[in-house]
């Protein structure tokens, strides 16, 4: 974390969303990793409202033109004409159910490129009445690509049906890079609640698997309490997972998170957690603070 | 400060933009103006497009939305 409290990898997929708007490289943009991700949050908005609107009378007209094609034409069209940049800024003006009716002949992996193209904000009625299946397809081949930017940014404007189809259609990994860029992050508990118990542990397998506790700590810090409880509680039972979160804390600098949570567990399971690092990293007590003084 | 990206966004930006050199903001500018005109090139040529690809008959209505 840097002396202003900004953390660099919250900016980066700011920057990514951004850069992807502007057709830029997203290391041509890395100055804007200065700002506070609030800022780079809002100018990317800003820039999404003036390229969304800057023709806009254009797309309402080309809207309204697609109303006299059949579904099956305007779906040739938006392939062979538009590609997907025009087509995800059109897909808003669209009446919802003559766009679905248009996606439902469009290959997979050209409504991926269309998502990745898309301002969830002005396309939520046509993303309500896509079918879960559809969704599931897409974001199967989302997570393929690795792009999880664009999954983050479409969790908070789908139904749960959609969210439950998506998460079926995710691993744990990408799931767990997926919340960690989410732009609702309010929404985690009700994915919580859609994965369940079983899936969640899951989670935290992925997390000592692939290294992925900042991403882990940060789904965790955004949960209920007693989900927060129950999860740390079975995580702390395990020598592994242990091991893992303490040479996690240590290489990505995520003590303050990782003790953060240690306050919202019982007694305990906290006093496990610090026994542990107390027996095999006495080098690191101090990494406990307070925590580590009282015990 | 920012008033080139100002300029571009028809809105003021986040103040703390104010924080980049001349240059970046300049940079950034620049880049929000030429996606702007990439976009209308794009549309231009992409209604074109889309005409020869509907039926003839057709053509006629849809291009009275335009006018």
């Amino acid at each position: 974390m840097t002396a202003d409290g900004r953390r660099p990898f919250q900016s980066r997929p700011e920057i990514l969303k951004l850069a992807r708007l502007l057709q830029r490289d997203p290391d041509s943009l890395s100055y804007l990793e200065a700002l506070p991700v609030d800022d780079l949050r809002r100018l990317r908005e800003q820039v999404t409202d003036v390229l969304f609107s800057a023709n806009e009378r254009t797309f309402a007209r080309l809207a309204a033109a697609s109303k006299l094609l059949p579904a099956a034409l305007n779906a040739t069209i938006a392939q062979r004409a538009f590609g997907p940049v025009l087509a995800a800024r059109i897909t808003g003006q669209l009446e919802p159910s003559r766009a679905v009716e248009v996606a439902e002949r469009l290959p997979t992996s050209f409504l991926a490129d269309v998502a990745i193209e898309l301002d969830p904000r002005r396309a939520s009625d046509v993303l309500a009445r896509i079918p879960p299946d559809q969704i599931a397809a897409i974001t199967r081949e989302l997570v393929r690509r690795d792009e999880h930017v664009t999954m983050g940014r479409f969790i908070g404007h789908l139904p749960n049906a959609a969210i439950a189809a998506a998460l079926e259609a995710t691993d744990d990994r990408a799931l767990l890079r997926t919340g960690f860029v989410l732009e609702q992050k309010s929404r985690l508990v009700q994915v919580a609640e859609l994965l369940g118990p079983e899936r969640l542990e899951g989670v935290i397998d992925a997390a000592c698997g692939d290294d992925l506790w900042p991403e882990a700590l940060d789904l965790l810090a955004h949960l209920d309490t007693a989900r927060q409880c129950r999860l740390i509680e079975q995580a702390v039972q395990r020598d592994a997972v242990l091991e893992s979160l303490v040479q996690a804390a240590e290489r990505h600098g995520i003590w303050d998170d990782v003790l953060g949570l240690q306050s919202v567990t019982g007694e305990a399971s906290r006093e496990r957690f610090i026994r542990y690092v107390e027996e095999r990293h006495p080098e690191l007590v101090s990494r406990l603070g307070p925590l580590g003084r009282r015990a | 400060m920012t008033d080139a990206i100002e300029r571009e966004l028809a809105a003021s930006p986040p103040s703390r933009l104010g924080r980049l050199t001349h240059e970046q903001q300049d940079d950034l500018a620049q880049s929000i103006r030429d996606a702007k005109r990439r976009q209308a090139a794009a549309l231009a040529a992409a209604g074109e497009q889309a005409l020869e690809l509907i039926p003839r008959l057709l053509r006629r209505p849809v291009r009275r939305l335009f006018r």
